[in-house]
C-alpha cells in the first residue's frame, strides 16, 4: 500500500516535451486464434460498421476507404469494414477495403485484418466472404441473439434452434475457406449464464477463432462485466483455443469501464470505434480505451498493452467526426477541444509549470499541438512552399492539383485576414479534400436578407460538364431561399434534416464551417445488421467559408453530391429481398 | 427497471423516502446524496460562464430535480461570484417543500480564512449551509503547487476546518485535492486530523481523473478502514473524466461505501469535464438494487432533460448526438422500428424508459400546433413542456409563435423550445435588435445595416462592410454599442427537421480585462467570456441576435463587477 502510494506517472513526467518518436512494444505476430504475448490487446474497430449506424452517419466509399487507411496507420489489428449484405454499396466498400487496405504490408510485416459482420445466415455469409476474401487476413464475423428477451421477442427460436444454427453457420463459415471467425451472440450480458456456455463450446468446436461478449444495451457496469468474461473463461469448453472479445455500448456512460474490465478478467480483443460512436449512445471509444490501457495498463491492468500509434489519435478522430457528422462535444474525453484547454491560462512562475500537476497524459502522444506551440504564423506573403510544409507538419499529404488550389484559396484568405492559423488551415483542406466527387459545383450567389421582409437570392452552378445554371428563389431566410435555389437548378427531391455551423478559429474574421444532413427519396436504403431494418440513408455535406450563407450553400451542394453520387452506384441495384433468418430444412 | 412497466410510467414515486438530513450521517444505509458541482466545477470550464439570473435558474432546476446539495459557486472569486452564491442561499436554500426537502447550500473556499469567510458570508443564510475546502495532498502538488510540507499542510487544513466550524457552520466538507495520487498513509492521518477538527463530510477527487474504477473503489475502501474517526462522517466522491471513466469510478466508490457523489448536469467541468449526474443516477436507478447492494438517490428523474437543456443553453457547453441519456441519438433508433413482432418490445433495445427521464418519444408528441392555434393551446403545450412563463413572456411568444406559424406548416414542440429559448434564456436586455438588412455573396464583400434600440428605447443606425453577412453586421452592431469585444466561438444549428427550420445560432465572446475572476483551483485569474444565443429562421438575424445577447450578458457583468475586489493570495497569514 505504501508503495501504491508513492506511485507516480512516467509518461508526462519522465519524458520531455515533445516525445521521442512511437516506439510500441512489439506486437505479436497475428494468428488468429491465439496470441503469443499474454499481455497483449487486440483492437478491432467497428467504426465503419457500428459507426456507421449512428442516425446521419453514412459514409461514401471513398470515405471508408479514407477511415480505413487511417485505421491502419493507428496500427489497428482488425477493422470491421462494414456489413456487406446491408446493401451493394456496403459490398464493395468492404471489397475495394479488403484489396487495398488489406494487402498493404507495412516494414514490421503489419496489415489489419479485414472483417465483414453477417447475420447469422449462409446469404449474409457468403456475401460477407466474397468482400473480404481478398484481404491477406480475412475475418467473418457472424452473431445471433441469446438472452431471453432476445430469443422471445426478436428470433422467436428455441434455445436449441439457437445453438443449431450457430454451429451449423459457423462451421459454414469455415467451410467457405476462412480461417478466421469470429463469432458474437448479441445480448450476451442478459443471457443465461449456463446457455452462453453452451453455445460458445458449440461454435468453439465449429471453427470459431474469437468470440465477442457484447453488452448489447449498455446494461452493465464493470464489476459484472469483468465478472462475466471471467465466467466465461472458467466455464466454456474449449476456451483456451480463443481470443474473448468486448463489445461494449454506452447507454450509462460506461463502456470504457466496462471494456477495460474485460481486459482485465482476460479479453484479449477489444470492439471500440473512434470517438465511440454508435447506435443510440455509442461504443467504447478507441481514444479513451487506448491511452486509459497506455498510461494505466502497465500499473493497474497487470502489464496489458495495445499495438497502437497514439499520435494519429487526433488525425483519425477528425477525419471521423468530419465524414460521419457525428460532432465531438468539447469536453470529450481525450479528443474534446477543452481536454487540454486550461494550459492557456497557466503562467506564474513555479506554480503550475509542472505540467504533470494536472495532466496526465502529453497532448502530443495523441497527435495535438499544444497552440502556443504552433510554430510559424502564415500570413499573405507566405508562399507555396511555406504553406507545403506546414500542411505536411499537420499531417496531410496533397497531391499536386489539391495544393494548388488550396494555394490560391490560402491566398484569399491571407488576403483578408491578419494571420491565419492552424485550424484555418484544417478548415480549408476539410473543404477541399474532405468533399465527394462534384457533380454540381457553386459558381456565384447573390442574397438580400434581413428582418425587412422576405430573403432572396440568386445562384450560379455549374454541372460536370462546366455549363453555367442560373435560378433564384425567395425564401424565410437566405439560407432557405439559397436552397431553395440550388433546388430549382439540380431538381433532386431531398429533405434537410440537420442544419449546424461553427467557427473553427479566434475572431470576427474566422472561417465558418457549416454541415448539413439530407435525406432523399426512398432509393437510398441499406439494412441495418442488427435489427434486419431497412434504414434510409442520409447525407451530410460541409462547406468552409468567411461568409455563412455561402458557406451553408456550399455544404448543402456537397450533401447533394454525396447524394448523387451514391445514386450512380446504386442505379444497377438489384434490391436482393430481405432474407429471412432460417436455415433451409 | 423499464422492462417490467409498461409505458408511459406512473407519476413519480421514490422507491424510499429521503432520510432526513444530518450533515455527518446518514440515517439510510442505502442512501447516496447527490452533490451538484454545474454551478462551480461545471462553470470552469472555458466558456461556460453564467451569470447570476442563470444560475438562479439552475439552482431552482437542480432543487426540482431533489438534489442534496448545490455547490453554488467559488464566493472569493469575485463579488458577482459572492452575490450569486448569496441570492442562491437566500431563495433556493430557503424554500423548503411538502415533504421538508430544502438543498443544502453549499460554497468552495481554498483553504484560508479570507475564502473561508467569504463562503461563509455568502451561505449562513441558507436554511442548511455548507463549506466546503480544500488543500491539495499528492507529492506532485505539494512540490509544485504548494510549495509546503506534508506537516505544514496538515496544520493548515486543521486549522481551517476548525476555524469553518467556529464562524457557526456546522456542515464542513473537506477535500484532499488529488487524493488519488496521494500517499495512503498520509492521507489517513490528514483526514483523521480533519475529522477531530470538526469536518462532517470527506470528498476524495480524483483531480486528474487518472484512476480505473477498481483503484478508485479501493481506495475509498481503504480510507473506510483505516481512517480515525470515519464512522463519524460522509465519503464522498470527486471524479474527473479525463479517459472517460468519471461515471465508473464514482459508482465504484459509492460501492465501496461513499455516500456522496459529486457530479454535474452533462459531466461539463474543466478539461474533459465531470461525472455526469444524468448517468450516475440513472445507472443507479437502473442496477442500484440488483448490482450496487440496494443503493438509491432522492433524485427525480423527470427533469433530467429539462436540466440538461437549460445547462447546455446557459453554459454554451454543446452535448454531442451520442452523449449517453441525454445525448439527441440515445433513443433514436425506435423511429425505424416497425416490424410487427419484432422489436416491438422495447426492453429489446431500450433498458430506460425515455419518460424516466422527462423525454416524450416524438410520436408521442401529442397534438401538433400550427396557424389556427390560439393561446391557450400554447399555454397549454408550454406548461407540458415544463415552462412556467409570466403574462408578459406569454404574450411575447404568442405573437412569435404566430409570426413562425405563418412561415411553417407546422409547428414542432422543438420549434416552441427554440422560440422559449430566445425569448427566455436570455440576460436583461441593454440593447435590441430592432432591424437589419444584409447584402451578401460571392460577388463582393457584404454589407449589412442594423437599427438597435437602447435602453432607453432611442433608435441607433449603423452600416458596414464585411467579409461576411455576420462579419459586416458585427461590426455594424460594434459601431453603436462601442464595447471592445473579441468573438471566440460561433455555432449555429438548426433544431427541427425540414428547411424551413428555425436556426439557433451561438456565440461566445470575451471582453476586455475587467471581466475576470479567480479560478478555485488554479488561484489563477480567468478572464470572463459570455455566451449568446439567437433563434430564427434567418441565420443572419439570429446570428446578431446572439451577438447582441452576449454584448447584453458582458455589459450586465460590467454593471455588477464595478467594486471589483483584489485577488487574494493564496496563503495563510503568519
Amino acid at each position: 500500500l505504501t508503495t501504491a502510494g508513492k506511485f507516480r506517472v512516467s509518461y508526462s513526467l519522465s519524458a520531455s516535451s515533445p516525445l521521442p518518436p512511437h516506439a510500441p512494444r512489439r506486437r505479436p505476430n497475428y494468428i488468429p486464434n491465439r496470441i503469443s504475448d499474454p499481455n497483449y490487446v487486440r483492437i478491432f474497430d467497428t467504426t465503419l460498421r457500428d459507426g456507421e449506424q449512428s442516425p446521419g452517419a453514412t459514409l461514401t466509399s471513398k470515405e471508408k476507404l479514407d477511415i480505413a487507411r487511417q485505421l491502419a496507420k493507428l496500427g489497428v489489428d482488425i477493422i470491421e469494414a462494414g456489413f456487406p449484405a446491408a446493401s451493394k454499396d456496403d459490398f464493395e466498400a468492404v471489397k475495394t477495403i479488403a484489396e487495398t487496405v488489406g494487402n498493404t504490408v507495412d516494414e514490421n510485416g503489419y496489415v489489419p485484418v479485414i472483417c465483414g459482420l453477417s447475420r447469422c445466415n449462409k446469404k449474409d455469409i457468403e456475401t460477407a466472404w466474397e468482400a473480404v476474401k481478398y484481404a491477406k487476413r480475412p475475418r467473418i464475423h457472424t452473431f445471433i441473439a441469446t438472452s431471453d428477451i432476445h430469443l422471445k421477442y426478436k428470433l422467436k427460436k428455441s434455445k436449441e434452434e439457437v445453438i443449431e444454427i450457430a454451429r451449423n453457420m459457423v462451421r459454414f463459415a469455415r467451410s467457405l475457406g476462412c480461417e478466421d471467425v469470429e463469432f458474437s451472440p448479441e445480448d450476451a450480458g442478459r443471457s443465461e449464464r449456463e446457455y452462453l456456455y453452451e453455445i460458445l463450446g458449440e461454435v468453439i468446436k465449429a471453427g470459431a477463432t474469437t468470440l465477442n461478449i457484447p453488452d448489447t444495451v449498455g446494461i452493465t457496469l464493470p464489476s459484472e462485466f469483468g465478472q462475466l468474461i471471467a465466467d466465461i473463461k472458467a466455464n466454456t469448453p474449449g476456451i483456451q483455443n480463443v481470443i474473448i472479445s468486448t463489445h461494449c455500448q454506452n447507454d450509462l456512460g460506461l463502456s470504457t469501464a466496462n471494456t477495460l474490465s474485460g481486459a482485465h478478467s482476460g479479453a484479449r480483443q477489444v470492439e471500440v470505434t473512434i470517438n465511440g460512436i454508435g447506435e443510440r449512445a455509442g461504443n467504447a471509444s478507441l481514444e479513451e480505451v487506448v491511452m486509459a490501457i497506455k498510461c494505466r495498463g502497465d500499473h493497474v491492468l497487470g502489464g496489458l498493452f495495445t499495438g497502437i500509434d497514439t499520435r494519429h489519435i487526433v488525425m483519425t478522430s477528425k477525419m471521423v467526426e468530419e465524414y460521419t457528422g457525428m460532432q465531438t462535444q468539447p469536453h470529450k474525453a481525450i479528443v474534446g477541444a477543452n481536454a487540454f484547454a486550461h494550459e492557456s491560462g497557466i503562467h506564474q512562475d513555479g506554480m503550475l509549470k509542472h505540467k504533470g500537476t494536472y495532466e496526465i497524459m502529453s497532448p502530443e502522444e495523441i497527435g495535438l499541438e499544444r497552440s502556443n506551440d504552433a510554430g510559424i504564423v502564415l500570413g499573405k506573403l507566405s508562399g507555396r512552399h511555406a504553406l507545403k510544409d506546414r500542411l505536411n507538419e499537420l499531417g496531410y499529404v496533397l497531391d499536386d492539383g489539391q495544393l494548388s488550389n488550396l494555394f490560391w484559396r490560402f491566398k484569399a484568405v491571407a488576403e483578408q485576414k491578419k494571420r491565419v492559423t492552424d485550424a484555418d488551415l484544417i478548415a480549408l483542406v476539410s473543404d477541399e479534400v474532405f468533399q465527394p466527387e462534384a457533380v454540381w459545383k457553386l459558381l456565384d450567389m447573390q442574397i438580400t436578407c434581413g428582418t425587412l421582409g422576405l430573403s432572396t437570392s440568386t445562384v450560379k452552378l455549374a454541372d460536370s460538364d462546366g455549363k453555367e445554371h442560373v435560378a433564384c428563389s425567395v425564401g424565410t431566410g437566405p439560407v432557405d431561399a439559397a436552397y431553395k435555389a440550388v433546388d430549382l437548378i439540380v431538381k433532386e427531391p431531398a429533405t434537410l434534416l440537420e442544419y449546424s455551423m461553427n467557427a473553427v478559429t479566434e475572431g470576427i474574421d474566422a472561417i465558418a464551417t457549416t454541415r448539413v444532413l439530407i435525406r432523399g427519396d426512398n432509393n437510398y436504403s441499406s439494412t441495418n445488421a442488427v435489427t434486419g431494418e431497412s434504414v434510409e440513408r442520409t447525407f451530410s455535406g460541409t462547406g468552409a467559408g468567411m461568409d455563412i450563407v455561402v458557406s451553408s450553400v456550399k455544404a448543402y451542394v456537397g450533401a447533394l453530391n454525396k447524394m448523387l453520387g451514391f445514386k450512380e452506384h446504386t442505379s444497377t441495384l438489384s434490391k436482393t429481398p430481405l432474407e429471412t433468418n432460417e436455415v433451409p430444412a
